[in-house]
């Protein structure tokens, strides 16, 4: 959202203040003193030390910053254009100030007239003072508006305030939010710090480095605003961030009374408004909207921002098909405002209007070039227009040309499947095609999802849009594309059968749930700071298991939280029933409370699903607690476990093999439940398969394997082992795992197709053949040939001969695949 | 036998050149005795490249001394050029395949060699010498982009590992080379023969899928260059496995029928992109069915009469 300009009166510590009649108090100190109780937002006693001096320039001048700061509009444009009218220091940032006002209220165009007359006033005489600078800065900010070449300028303008007189905290802070507002947060940072350097204790300086952190989703931000709020108690602006938290953490309650104390404060804060109006929406009040909406437009005819902040705090809530239609709404009264259509585009974006919200976004960036979203979006689409789609029955599957027949193979029977599961256990059946994009690269999956690179999520659902990455976008081993695609489907049948009002907690709890019931070993585990965690009593309460997700106060806060919703919807299913479930689901649906939901679903208040919940998982947790005992600081520190595993290595690694066992075995022993690249159990395995024991290795992979669904190797080594074995059925089941895992290997493929061949699987042998041949493998004929054998042991034969035929027009010479073609002619 | 130039389906002999360079580290030195190894024990099993017709140079000839016939010096491998030029008749194929590190210097391209280097103008002004043969150079060095345009010549089909001299990390290429030459993973058109082409698109495309693999940047980009416009590459065939009926006089007409057939689909596919699709379809099924039952009558005339 764009933010409304600063007040100026730190400008005051240059202009000094006249005092008539109170001679007694030093000028400079009664400065710094109201200077300061503006910054706190203490409107009061400015207004109190100056009642009556209107008619001096400077009291004037701080007058008027009280005066917008409580949005009372016309005072303020009284008392600014009465200092803009006489020569005096305070001129033209009291002219600035003026037109700023008039941006926010004024008609169309008028405050751009006047700020182009200012700053050519500069342009020709130029500035002689730090505040002129500053009023030209003003003016090429809010001219950058029409021309965004000229945010550059105002930028140069404001630095070269500073640099004229170091001392003016505002210039620093005014170039703080410019920078924010482009998306440029360590140069934002930089210039709040440097405020705050000058004028420790800022109020206003902490909030904005708490934007800044905000806008870079640190997990500390909530405290800060907190922090900044605190400091200036009288600044609605802190409270509206405040009220957007509330509302991004679905504290709705809070939210509103945030945002209402926002607006009391100033009644002309969009943001605040836009906050109130988001709330009343979700909660399905259109005419508390409408009243919000009204409030607005009799300040200012076509507000672009108050829709955009509307659609953006919905599409924060999933609720993204609302969000567009707000966004619309807001494009119809300003079509030219590049927030409203970037919120319109991203949203339609989310929705799979891929065109149309490309073309809300090429106008946007127009407007403004600088908006890092929009470039980083609009490159991602020009990605995505390379990317070839492939429909299934109910799926549209969209990837990378050289892999999306390959990822279709594996993927669209699962999906498929996964729909018809989820549909006959949530009674629901989400509207289709449900389109699903694969990116090769995580950046592009990143940037479809926040905007910006470096989200650490691998899959997002929009409803009936779903992202991930493709299995290509990432290190082997670092992620289960299965599990994470019917993870993400999960939420589309959570966010459709409520009208995209399921709470997080619900929704990432039951997709983690779907996923531990869709196959053995998938879907999270305990581990042992899950255990720590639970056993010193640091999880949230199910009345705050939200805030696990959406204010996280550590980084492994919301690990933990998924695995505690998943524990907790199976607490609900199995001691209640699925019913329980989709009651809860239901009151979700028409707006109720979490305690409204869960008295729904469970029949009991809060506080007593808190209790039996605790209850029921310390018993579900029982045995791997008993573990935990011996695990002494096991959630932060290196722990007991910690160091007999690295004591193994290095036995292990001195050739110490039976001490190094002896190690592993204890450690092992300690907490059976850890199956990552470092478990003891994966390093027992591989000195069995070593020594000649594969019986015990397998016994140690199978146990790896079906608690961690993405160790690629212990698959393969299970498959190896356990062909070597004669067990056909079981390496192909360990093949069939790693698929998940990474299925670019052609002799992965080929093997798991011969095993399948082997046990009958001809369906499954098909399945690897055509992955063979989708892999695109040096051998290209011998890999259709064998295709065709597959599609002949499964009974299609007309498959079979188009395949063989295929063949044998790359390698006419072929004979096994001549051999193949008279057998498939001779049986027609 | 023998090296087959496929369109002139004309049987001629083999002659190899195999040098492996300085090593640098032992695990440099027995991969490339292990690529050595192979390429010579296929070539006289297969190709049936007589002993006066192979040369194994290598860094350290008592490392392999069955099959290494003397130390990779400059004037040891200029020597050998001149050697096989003395035995070799017209149209007989050379296949001259170097193996180590690389480096360039300017437009000096070399492959390092204990001594003073090979540089590729050395070699090109050796290999004159063989104007009347064809001659395949596969250089598989690292930084070997350089011999590509120095080679380059009638009669010539030039590989090498890397586009430029820049790429300078050991390279994975001749590994996959040597494995498309001798193995019947790259026999694409399974004609019982790698060709220079088919041996270099296999050794391409599985460097590509290693490096991809291994989530590495591809720091080596392989090249090949022929006075054909790749058909000579295409051409210069390296038999997998022998064709029983080539020789059989018994089904000399069969075969004549085959390879009438086999031209005929070459022919169609030739016009894939301007023929109706149905009606390729059809006509391609039509040979494809008749060749696949001359081959049959083939192996049935063969199997019948021992």
């Amino acid at each position: 959202m764009k933010l409304p300009g600063m007040v100026g009166w730190a400008a005051l510590a240059v202009a000094g203040v006249t005092c008539a009649g109170q001679e007694s108090q030093d000028p400079a100190e009664l400065r710094r003193r109201l200077s300061r109780a503006l910054d706190r937002g203490d409107v009061a006693a400015v207004e109190r030390e100056l009642a009556g001096r209107e008619a001096d320039p400077t009291a004037g001048y701080l007058l008027a910053e009280a005066a917008t700061l409580r949005g009372r509009t016309a005072r303020a444009d009284s008392l600014f254009g009465r200092v803009a009218s006489a020569a005096g220091p305070l001129q033209a940032v009291a002219a600035a100030r003026r037109i700023e006002l008039l941006a926010r209220s004024g008609p169309p165009g008028a405050a751009q007239a006047e700020a182009d007359r200012l700053a050519r006033r500069f342009e020709t005489a130029g500035p002689a003072t730090a505040l002129d600078w500053m009023a030209l800065g003003i003016a090429y900010q809010l001219l950058g508006a029409g021309n965004p070449a000229q945010f550059k300028d105002a930028l140069a303008a404001f630095d070269r305030a500073i640099a004229a007189d170091s001392s003016l905290t505002e210039a620093n802070l005014r170039l703080g939010q410019l920078f924010l507002e482009k998306y440029n947060a360590p140069d934002a940072r930089a210039a709040f710090a440097a405020a705050l350097r000058r004028d420790p204790g800022n109020a206003r300086a902490e909030l904005g480095l708490a934007e800044v952190a905000l806008f870079e989703g640190r997990p500390d931000t909530y405290s800060l605003v907190e922090n900044a709020a605190r400091s200036g108690p009288g600044l609605s602006r802190a409270n509206a961030v405040l009220a957007r938290m509330d509302l991004d953490a679905e504290s709705f309650d809070s939210a509103l009374a945030r945002a209402d104390r926002a607006i009391a404060l100033d009644s002309t804060a969009e943001r605040a408004w836009a906050i109130r109006g988001a709330v009343v929406l979700i909660r399905g009040d259109t005419a508390a909207f409408r009243a919000v909406e009204r409030q607005v437009r009799a300040r200012r005819r076509a507000p672009g921002g108050f829709f955009a902040e509307i659609a953006e705090a919905l599409g924060r809530q999933r609720q993204y098909a609302a969000a567009a239609r707000f966004a619309a709404e807001g494009v119809a009264l300003a079509p030219d405002d590049p927030e409203v259509l970037t919120a319109l585009g991203t949203n339609e974006l989310r929705l799979g209007r891929i065109e149309s919200g490309r073309a809300r976004l090429d106008l946007a960036f127009a407007k403004d070039p600088y908006h890092v979203w929009n470039k980083n979006t609009l490159d991602l689409l020009d990605v995505l227009a390379t990317y070839r789609t492939v429909s299934t029955a109910r799926f549209q599957l969209v990837g990378a040309p050289e892999e999306i027949d390959l990822l279709v193979l594996h993927l669209g029977p699962l999906l498929e499947r996964a729909y018809d599961s989820l549909a006959a256990r949530y009674r629901y059946r989400p509207p289709t095609p449900v389109r699903i994009e694969l990116y090769r690269r995580h950046a592009d999956f990143s940037v479809r999802t926040v905007g910006l690179a470096g989200l650490g999520a691998l899959g997002v659902s929009f409803g009936s849009v779903l992202a991930m990455d493709a299995p290509s976008a990432r290190e082997v081993g670092a992620f289960n594309w299965g599990s994470t695609a019917w993870h993400e489907l999960a939420h589309t049948f959570t966010l459709g059968m409520t009208d995209h009002q399921v709470p997080r907690w619900l929704s990432e709890g039951l997709s983690v749930l779907e996923e531990r019931r869709a196959r053995s070993g998938w879907g999270a585990n305990a581990t042992p700071l899950f255990l720590a965690s639970l056993k010193g009593n640091q999880l949230n309460a199910v009345s705050r298991l939200n805030d696990g997700f959406v204010r996280p106060r550590r980084a492994h806060d919301v690990s933990l939280a998924y695995y505690q919703a998943s524990l907790l919807c199976e607490y609900l299913e199995t001691t209640f029933g699925f019913e329980s479930i989709l009651k809860l689901l239901g009151a979700f649906k028409v707006g109720a409370t979490t305690a409204a939901a869960f008295q729904s679903g469970t029949g009991l208040p809060m506080a007593e699903v808190d209790r039996r919940f605790d209850t029921w998982l310390r018993a579900r947790l029982a045995e791997p607690m008993k573990h935990l005992a011996a695990i002494r600081d096991s959630a932060m520190g290196i722990g007991e476990l910690q160091m007999m595993i690295e004591s193994g290595k290095r036995l292990k690694a001195a050739n110490q093999i039976d001490q190094a066992i002896a190690a592993f075995e204890r450690a092992d022993g300690m907490f059976p439940d850890m199956a990552d690249a470092e478990s003891p159990a994966w390093f027992l395995a591989e000195i069995h398969r070593e020594r000649g024991n594969p019986a015990k290795a397998i016994e140690y992979l199978a146990r790896v394997t079906s608690l961690n669904d993405s160790h690629y190797r212990a698959n393969r080594l299970e498959a190896e082992l356990r062909t070597k074995q004669g067990d056909n059925r079981g390496a192909l089941a360990a093949l069939d795992r790693a698929v998940w895992i990474s299925p670019y290997d052609v002799g992965m493929n080929q093997d798991a197709a011969v095993l399948a061949a082997k046990v009958g699987a001809t369906d499954q042998a098909v399945r690897f053949r055509r992955a063979v041949a989708a892999l695109n493998p040096s051998d290209r004929a011998g890999a259709l040939y064998e295709l065709a054998v597959a599609y002949r042991d499964a009974g299609d034969r007309a498959a079979a001969r188009r395949e063989v035929l295929r063949a044998l027009e790359e390698a006419p010479s072929f004979e096994k695949a001549q051999a193949l073609l008279l057998e498939l002619r001779g049986s027609r | 036998m023998m090296a087959i130039l496929g369109p002139l389906l004309l049987a001629v002999q083999t002659h190899l050149i195999v040098v492996t360079g300085l090593s640098g580290e032992p695990q440099y030195a027995a991969s490339f005795a292990k690529l050595g190894a192979a390429i010579v024990d296929h070539a006289k099993a297969r190709w049936g490249v007589r002993d006066s017709s192979l040369v194994y140079l290598a860094e350290d000839p008592g490392a392999d001394a069955a099959r290494i016939t003397g130390r990779a010096s400059r004037a040891a491998v200029l020597a050998a050029v001149g050697q096989i030029a003395r035995v070799a008749a017209n149209n007989d194929v050379v296949l001259i395949l170097l193996v180590g590190h690389g480096s360039e210097q300017g437009e000096d391209a070399r492959l390092n060699l204990p001594g003073p280097d090979l540089s590729a103008a050395d070699l090109a002004q050796a290999l004159t010498a063989l104007s009347g043969q064809t001659v395949v150079v596969a250089n598989t060095a690292s930084a070997s982009g350089g011999f590509l345009k120095a080679l380059a010549g009638p009669r010539r089909v030039v590989i090498t590992a890397t586009k430029t001299g820049f790429e300078r990390n050991a390279t994975m290429f001749g590994d996959y080379f040597v494995k498309g030459l001798i193995s019947d993973e790259a026999d694409a058109d399974k004609n019982g023969q790698a060709s220079a082409a088919e041996a270099f698109q296999y050794a391409v495309r599985e460097v590509a899928r290693t490096y991809e693999t291994a989530k590495r940047l591809l720091t080596e980009h392989a090249q090949l260059n022929d006075s054909d416009n790749g058909a000579l590459a295409r051409a210069v065939g390296f038999a997998l496995t022998k064709d029983s009926a080539a020789d059989d006089p018994r089904v000399a007409g069969l075969v004549a029928e085959r390879r009438r057939l086999e031209a005929a689909i070459a022919e169609l596919r030739g016009r894939k992109a301007r023929t109706e699709p149905a009606g390729y379809e059809r006509e391609l099924e039509q040979l494809l069915v008749t060749l696949a039952e001359t081959t049959q009558a083939i192996r049935r005339v063969q199997e019948k009469t021992p």
